[in-house]
C-alpha cells in the first residue's frame, strides 16, 4: 500500500497526532523473534462475572471435561481448541467498576509499560499499522447508559475509552461503504472523502491554534479522529462483501440474539478481509440490566448474577444464561474454524488467539479473585491447546503478557507491575 | 489529637459507615474537618467547592473577614443595639437564625459601594473616607486584616482570581467569575436539532451515533465530548446522506441560479449564506476560501450540484458545525467578551437546544445581543417558545434518569399492560407535566406534590384512574387527577425506570432520592460481602425482603439510608401502577430520610415524603446544582462555582420557580465572559487528557507507593517495614471515593501487618481491616482473618472517604 504524501505532511504539522502514520514509515519491529506466533487478536466480553462452582471444569491440565449442566458445557465440541485459564486475579480492583476498568487494562497507569491501554489498544497500537483499522470493536447493547466506566472495556490511555459500535447496520457501512459501486466509482468516491478530510484538518488546526492548552486535546483527538479516518480510505477490500445486516431496534432486548450474530458474522468478516488484526466484542456490560428473554428467563442479568445458593431456579436461570454466551464464544470460534487463511495456510482461528474475558469472579461476592478466562485458538501453532490451567491468585496482568507475546510483542509487564511479571507459566 | 480506640470502633462505624454530607452542602458533618462547624445553610454555601486552596466566597469571608475582623472589632459597635446601629452594616452575633448569610450580605452590600474608586469596606474601617469612620482607624493598611478585606472585596466585585502557589491557575472559578475559554463539541441531541435546523425537516441522523461518555448522568458534559475515530466515521456517514437531501431539492435551497448569475458567484452567495447557517457565524475569509476551493475541485469532476454536495458534506462535518466556542474577543485584563454569535449560540443551545432562529441571528449581526438587557429579553423569548420544552424534557429525563424508560426491561409474562405505547405515553405524561409547572410559573415543590397530571385516556386507564376532562393536546393528553400528591416521583415513567423485572425495588427507588434529589452519591457495595438479593419468596412482601436482607450490620450502614426511603414508594408496583397488596401481603409504605441536614422524618406513604422532600433545603441546592450541570454542561466544581452562589440565591428568591434558574445563569459574568490562559502560549504537545474535570466517576487510577503513603519521615505509626502498599481508586464521585488497598509482603517471612496512610477525608465505610486515627493518618490492621499476610504473600482491605 502507498503511503500519501498528504498524510505525511499532517504528520509533520501535527506533532502528536502523525504517531500512527510515523510508524507507518518506519515501522520500528518490537516483535519478538523466534517462536510461532498469532496474527490476530479477538476479545470476547460477556458481563457479571460468574458462580464458580457451575463454571469450573473438572479434571486435569490435559484430561478434562465440563461437566453436564455447567456453564462452558457447550463448550465439549470444541474443547481441544481452548485453554481454559482459572485463578486470575485483579489484583486492588473489585466489584464491577474495578473489574470493567481492570479487566483488560490490569490496572496500568500511563507510567507502566503498557500505558495504561486495554490489551487490545495496546496490540493494535503495535500491530495495527498495516490495516485500514488499527482495531475494531463491536458491541451488543453497551450504550443504552451511555459511555462510563461501566458500560467500556476498551482504552486507549488512562480513563479514555473506545466506544465500541452497537449498530451492525453502521458497522457494514463502516466496513464496506467506502468500496461500493464498482472499483472506479468507488476510488472515485474516496478520492473526494479524501479531499474533504484534507479540509477537515486545514479547519481542525486552525481552531486548535486559538485554543489555550486546557482545551487543545480535544482538538488533538479530533485530528486524531480525522487521521483514522483518512486510514480508512486506504487500500481496498481482498475479499467479497458480506449481505447487509438488518438495520433498527439495536437497544431491543428481544435482538439481543439477531445482533450477537450479526456483530459476529460482521467481526469475522472485517477480519478475513484483513481490515483489522484486533477486534473486540462486548455483549452488554456490568451491570448488565439484559433479560435472557429469549430463553424463557423473565430476570434481569445482574440480579441473577447475585442470587443465593438458597434461591435455585435463580442460579438455574443464571447458569442458563451463563450457558448462552458459551454459545455465542463457541459460534464466534467455530466461524473462525471454518474460514481458511486468504493463502490457505491453516484457519483463521489457528493463527488467531480469542479471549474470553469476565470482569469478575464469584458475582456473588462483588470480587475479582479466582476470575475466569477461556482461550481459544493457538497463537499461530505456539500453544498446544485442550488444556486446563488451575492458578492460585496469579495475577491477570501475566495473562495479559502471555497474549501480547504471543501476538508477538516483547513486553514483560502488562498493567500494574508490582502484582506480577512476566508470562503466565504455561502460556509461554 | 483524636485517636479512636478500638473498643469505639464499632460504634464509630455504625456511625461512620455511609456518614454523608447533607443536601449537597459543604462537609461538617463530623465536626473535626470543617474551620469552627458553624450551621449556614445548605442553600448558601456552594457545595461543589471541595477545597483545592480556594474557598468559595461564603467560606472566605466566614474564616478570613468575619473570624478575625468583623467578630472581633466591628460588632462591638455594628450590631443591631450599637453605636453604629444605623449605619449600613449591622452585624448579627454569631447563633442568631441565619447570621452568617446575614452578615456576608451585609459586608458585601458595603463592598460594592465604592467612593472615588476605592470599596467603603476598605476606606471606613481604615478611617481614609472623606466622612471619617466613628470608630477610627480599626483596620491598618499593608496587615493581613486589610488584604483580607481587600480580597473579600475584590471577590464581591468579582475580580479576584484564585492563583495557586505555582502561578498556575488555581481549580477555582477562573477569573473571578468567567471560566475558561473553551470549545463545546454538539451533544448528539443537540447535533440532531441542528441538523433538522439546517436540512428544515425532521431527521434522526444524529441519534443512533455511537453513545457519548455521560458525566453524572448528564449527555452535554462539555469535557466529555471529543470526537472519535468511529464517531468522525458517523459525522461523515450523515452528512453525506444530508448533503444528497438538500441537493436533491437544490434550486430551492440555493438562493440564486447558476446559469443567471454565473456558477461561480453562485457558489460564492450560496457557500457564505449556508455557511453561515452551519457554522452559526459567518465564515472567515480563509473559510469562504477553502469552500471554495473545494466546490471548484468537486464542480470540475460532478458538475455544479455535485460541488455543493461535497461543500455541503464537508462543512456538515466540519470543527466550525460540530463545535461551539466559548474564546470571545479579549477585552482587556485577561478577559475576553464571548462575541454576539457566541452568546447567540450559547443562549439558544441552553433554551432550545439548537442554533439561533432568525431573530436572534439579528441581534448577533447587529452586536445588540451584548447588552444584558437584550440578552434578557431574548432568553425570555426563547424561553416562550414551544422549542424551549425539549431541554426541559431533556433535562428531566436525564436527572430522573428516565431516558431508559424506553428500554428498561421489563417481564412482559407479569406485565403484559406495559406496552411499548404505555412507555411512550408514560414518558409524554412526564414531559407535559413538567412543561405545564414549568411554563405556569411553577415551583420545585409543585413538581414533587401536585396531585394532577397529563395522560393520554389510555394511560388514564392503565393508571386506573379517571380520565381527564377537556379537550385533548395533539399527543390526546388531557389534564387528570393522579389520586396521589406526590407530584412527578410517582408518575409512570420514575417507578417504572426504577424498578426490577419482575417486582419493585426499593433499593433503586430510594437510591434515586438520595443521589438525585439529596445529591448524596452512595458509594457500591463494599467487595468480599455477600450481597445476594433476597430470593423471591411468596410468604415475604417485597419490604419484608430486603428488610431481612439488610439487617446485616455492614449492609445497614448505607441501606438504612437508601431503603427506607423506597420503601415509601411500595404502593407502586415495577410497572408504575398503585397498588394495595403486593402478593398476598398488605402494603406497608411507611418509611423515614435519615442522616441529612434539613430532611429527616418519618411518613407513611409517597405523599407525605413527598412533602418532606418539597420543604427541604437540601432537595432545593440538589436540584440547582443538578440544573447547573446540565445548563452549563459541567460537572467540574471550578466551573460550577462560577454560577452556583448566583443560581442558588435568585432560586431560593424566586421561592423554587422552575424558570428562575435559566434568567439567573444568563444574567451571570460567567454567560458573557471567559478568562483564562491567552491562546497562543502553551506547550502544543501537553496538555491534560480530553476527559479532565469531567470525569468523576471513572475509577481505575492506580497510585503506587513502597511503604508509606505519607512520605515524610515524621514520628509516628509506621507502616510495618517489608510491607508495601498498593492503593488503587476504586472509584470516586464529587463529594468522595473508594479505594482498595494491596498489602504485599516483600520478605520471606510472615508478617502481621500495619498499614499507616493519610487521611484525606472522613472514612465512609471499611472492609476487611480495622482503623484507628491517629492524627492525620489512619492506621490500619487486618482482621482475624487477613492480620497475618504470608511470606511474599498477599492480601487487601478497602474503604470509602467523604471529602
Amino acid at each position: 500500500m502507498s503511503i500519501r504524501r498528504r498524510s505525511v505532511l499532517h504528520g509533520l504539522g501535527i506533532g502528536l497526532v502523525a504517531a500512527p502514520f510515523l510508524n507507518l514509515l518506519s515501522a520500528p519491529s518490537t516483535r519478538a523473534e523466534g517462536g510461532p506466533t498469532a496474527r490476530r487478536l479477538i476479545v470476547f466480553f460477556s458481563p457479571n462475572g460468574t458462580i464458580p462452582q457451575h463454571w469450573k471444569p473438572s479434571g486435569t491440565e490435559t484430561d478434562f471435561a465440563f461437566p453436564a449442566g455447567s456453564i462452558l458445557e457447550p463448550l465439549a465440541d470444541i474443547q481441544d481448541r481452548l485453554i481454559v485459564v482459572e485463578g486470575l486475579d485483579f489484583f486492588g480492583a473489585d466489584n464491577h467498576e474495578g473489574g470493567m476498568a481492570a479487566m483488560l487494562t490490569a490496572s496500568g497507569t500511563a507510567s507502566d509499560e503498557s500505558g495504561g491501554m486495554s490489551i487490545d489498544q495496546f496490540v493494535a497500537q503495535q500491530i495495527g499499522q498495516d490495516t485500514r483499522f488499527a482495531s475494531l470493536e463491536f458491541g451488543v447493547q453497551t450504550s443504552a447508559w451511555g459511555g462510563g466506566v461501566q458500560t467500556r472495556m476498551s482504552y486507549s490511555a488512562p480513563k479514555e475509552w473506545v466506544t465500541p459500535d452497537d449498530d451492525p447496520a453502521h458497522v457494514y457501512g463502516r466496513l464496506f461503504g467506502d468500496f461500493m459501486g464498482g472499483d472506479e466509482a468507488a476510488a472515485a468516491l474516496r478520492a473526494r472523502r479524501q479531499r474533504v478530510v484534507d479540509l477537515l484538518v486545514d479547519e481542525a488546526s486552525a481552531l486548535r491554534g486559538r485554543l489555550g492548552s486546557e482545551e487543545r486535546p480535544k482538538l488533538d483527538a479530533h485530528l486524531d479522529a480525522l487521521a483514522k479516518v483518512e486510514k480508512g480510505l486506504m487500500g481496498a477490500v481482498g475479499c467479497g462483501l458480506p449481505d447487509a445486516p438488518m438495520g433498527g431496534g439495536t437497544q431491543d432486548n428481544a435482538n439481543f440474539p439477531a445482533i450477537t450474530t450479526a456483530q459476529i458474522d460482521m467481526m469475522v468478516a472485517a477480519l478475513a478481509c484483513d481490515m483489522t488484526r484486533v477486534a473486540s466484542l462486548q455483549l452488554s456490560h456490568t451491570v448488565s440490566p439484559t433479560v435472557c428473554s429469549w430463553l424463557g428467563v423473565a430476570e434481569g442479568h445482574h440480579s441473577l448474577s447475585h442470587i443465593d445458593d438458597s434461591n435455585q431456579a435463580g442460579v438455574a436461570q443464571f447458569v442458563q444464561c451463563e450457558r448462552w454466551m458459551a454459545e455465542q464464544f463457541k459460534y464466534l470460534v467455530e466461524k473462525l474454524a471454518a474460514t481458511p487463511e486468504a493463502d490457505m495456510q491453516g484457519s483463521m482461528l489457528d493463527n488467531s488467539v480469542v479471549l474470553w474475558a469476565k470482569e469478575m469472579g464469584d458475582s456473588r461476592l462483588h470480587t475479582c479473585a479466582g476470575v475466569p478466562f477461556v482461550i481459544a485458538g493457538g497463537a499461530g501453532g505456539r500453544w498446544q491447546t485442550g488444556r486446563y490451567l488451575k492458578f492460585n491468585g496469579e495475577s491477570h496482568g501475566k495473562l495479559m503478557v502471555s497474549l501480547c507475546q504471543a501476538l508477538g510483542l516483547t513486553n514483560e509487564t502488562f498493567g500494574n507491575p508490582m502484582v506480577g511479571n512476566g508470562p503466565l507459566p504455561g502460556l509461554v | 489529637m483524636r485517636k479512636l480506640h478500638p473498643s469505639d470502633l464499632a460504634i464509630f462505624l455504625s456511625l461512620a459507615a455511609c456518614q454523608n454530607n447533607g443536601g449537597g452542602a459543604v462537609t461538617d458533618g463530623d465536626g473535626d474537618t470543617a474551620g469552627t462547624g458553624t450551621s449556614m445553610s445548605s442553600g448558601d454555601v456552594d457545595p461543589t467547592d471541595g477545597g483545592g486552596g480556594c474557598p468559595s466566597d461564603a467560606q472566605f469571608f466566614e474564616t478570613r473577614v468575619w473570624a478575625p475582623i468583623l467578630s472581633k472589632t466591628c460588632i462591638t459597635c455594628h450590631n443591631p443595639d450599637g453605636l453604629a446601629k444605623d449605619t449600613r452594616m449591622v452585624l448579627q452575633a454569631e447563633g442568631e437564625e441565619g447570621w452568617l448569610e446575614h452578615n456576608f450580605a451585609a459586608a458585601k452590600e458595603v463592598a460594592l459601594d465604592d467612593d472615588g474608586g476605592t470599596s467603603i469596606l476598605l476606606l471606613k474601617p481604615t478611617n481614609q473616607h472623606p466622612d471619617m469612620h466613628k470608630g477610627g482607624m480599626v483596620v491598618t493598611p499593608d496587615t493581613e486584616a486589610y488584604d483580607a478585606l481587600a480580597e473579600f472585596v475584590a471577590r464581591s466585585q468579582g475580580t479576584f482570581s484564585c492563583t495557586a502557589p505555582d502561578g498556575e491557575g488555581a481549580a477555582g472559578c477562573d477569573e473571578g467569575g468567567a471560566g475558561v475559554r473553551r470549545v463545546r463539541r454538539l451533544s448528539h441531541v443537540e447535533y440532531n436539532r441542528t441538523l433538522v435546523a439546517v436540512l428544515g425537516g425532521p431527521t434522526d441522523l444524529g441519534l443512533g451515533f455511537a453513545a457519548d461518555t455521560v458525566v453524572q448522568g448528564y449527555t452535554n458534559n462539555a469535557g466529555a465530548l471529543v470526537v472519535s475515530g468511529l464517531l468522525a466515521d458517523q459525522y461523515r456517514d450523515a452528512a453525506e446522506k444530508v448533503a444528497d437531501q438538500i441537493v436533491a431539492d437544490l434550486p430551492a435551497r440555493l438562493g440564486c441560479d447558476p446559469q443567471a448569475d454565473g456558477e461561480e458567484a453562485c457558489a460564492h452567495d450560496f457557500i457564505a449564506r449556508f455557511g453561515k447557517q452551519v457554522y452559526r457565524r459567518p465564515l472567515t475569509a480563509d473559510e469562504q476560501a477553502r469552500y471554495e476551493l473545494l466546490w471548484k475541485e468537486a464542480a470540475a469532476i460532478e458538475k455544479f450540484a455535485g460541488g455543493i454536495r461535497w461543500t455541503i458534506a464537508a462543512m456538515l462535518q466540519s470543527p466550525g458545525f460540530l463545535y461551539r466556542t466559548e474564546l470571545g474577543e479579549h477585552a482587556g485584563e485577561g478577559i475576553y467578551q464571548l462575541t454576539p454569535y457566541e452568546l447567540a449560540s450559547e443562549l439558544s443551545y441552553l433554551i432550545v437546544g439548537g442554533p439561533p432562529d432568525d431573530e436572534l441571528m439579528a441581534a448577533a449581526d447587529d452586536g445588540t445581543l451584548k447588552d444584558l438587557d437584550v440578552l434578557r429579553m431574548q432568553a425570555a423569548r426563547l424561553l416562550a417558545s414551544a422549542d424551549a420544552d425539549a431541554t426541559l424534557h431533556r433535562f428531566v429525563d436525564e436527572w430522573l434518569h428516565i431516558d431508559r424508560l424506553r428500554t428498561v426491561p421489563r417481564d412482559a409474562m407479569l406485565y403484559p399492560e406495559l406496552t411499548p405505547q404505555i412507555r411512550e405515553a408514560m414518558l409524554g405524561e412526564t414531559h407535559r407535566f413538567v412543561g405545564d409547572v414549568y411554563r405556569s410559573g411553577g415551583s420545585l415543590a409543585e413538581l414533587l406534590t401536585a396531585d394532577y397530571s397529563f395522560m393520554t385516556d389510555e394511560l388514564a386507564s392503565y393508571y386506573g384512574v379517571e380520565a381527564g376532562a377537556g379537550e385533548p393536546d395533539l399527543g390526546g393528553f388531557k389534564r387528570a387527577d393522579t389520586g396521589s400528591a406526590a407530584g412527578l416521583l410517582v408518575r409512570g415513567a420514575v417507578m417504572t425506570t426504577h424498578a426490577l423485572p419482575t417486582s419493585s425495588s426499593p433499593i433503586h427507588r430510594g437510591k434515586l432520592v438520595r443521589e438525585r434529589l439529596l445529591c448524596q452519591d452512595m458509594p457500591p457495595p463494599p467487595p468480599a460481602l455477600d450481597t445476594s438479593p433476597p430470593p423471591v419468596d411468596p410468604s415475604l412482601s417485597t419490604r419484608e425482603r430486603y428488610t431481612q436482607h439488610s439487617a446485616d450490620a455492614t449492609c445497614a450502614g448505607c441501606h438504612s439510608r437508601i431503603d427506607p426511603i423506597g420503601f415509601g414508594f411500595e404502593g407502586y408496583d415495577a410497572v408504575g401502577r398503585t397498588r394495595t397488596m403486593d402478593g398476598i401481603h398488605a402494603i406497608d409504605a411507611s418509611g423515614e430520610i435519615l442522616l441529612t441536614d434539613n430532611t429527616n422524618g418519618s411518613f407513611d406513604g409517597a405523599d407525605e415524603m413527598a412533602q418532606l422532600l418539597a420543604g427541604s433545603p437540601d432537595v432545593e441546592a440538589c436540584y440547582t446544582l443538578q440544573w447547573a450541570r446540565y445548563a452549563v454542561g459541567s460537572a467540574a466544581g471550578s466551573e460550577l462555582q462560577c454560577v452556583q452562589d448566583d443560581l442558588t440565591a435568585a432560586f431560593v428568591e424566586a421561592e423554587g420557580r422552575l424558570d428562575s434558574l435559566v434568567l439567573a445563569l444568563v444574567g451571570t459574568r460567567f454567560f458573557r465572559e471567559r478568562g483564562g490562559a491567552p491562546s497562543g502560549d502553551g506547550d502544543p504537545t501537553t496538555g491534560g487528557d480530553p476527559t479532565t474535570g469531567g470525569d468523576p466517576t471513572t475509577g481505575d487510577e492506580t497510585t503506587t507507593s513502597g511503604g508509606t503513603t505519607t512520605g515524610e519521615p515524621e514520628p509516628g505509626p509506621m507502616t510495618s517495614p517489608g510491607i508495601d502498599v498498593q492503593v488503587t481508586q476504586d472509584s470516586k464521585w464529587e463529594q468522595g471515593e473508594c479505594n482498595s488497598v494491596t498489602v504485599i509482603n516483600t520478605t520471606d517471612a510472615p508478617i502481621v501487618w500495619q498499614v499507616v496512610l493519610g487521611l484525606q477525608g472522613t472514612i465512609q465505610n471499611a472492609w476487611n481491616a480495622k482503623y484507628m486515627q491517629d492524627g492525620t493518618h489512619l492506621v490500619w490492621t487486618g482482621e482475624a482473618y487477613n492480620a497475618e499476610v504470608a511470606a511474599q504473600g498477599t492480601t487487601s482491605f478497602g474503604f470509602c472517604i467523604l471529602y
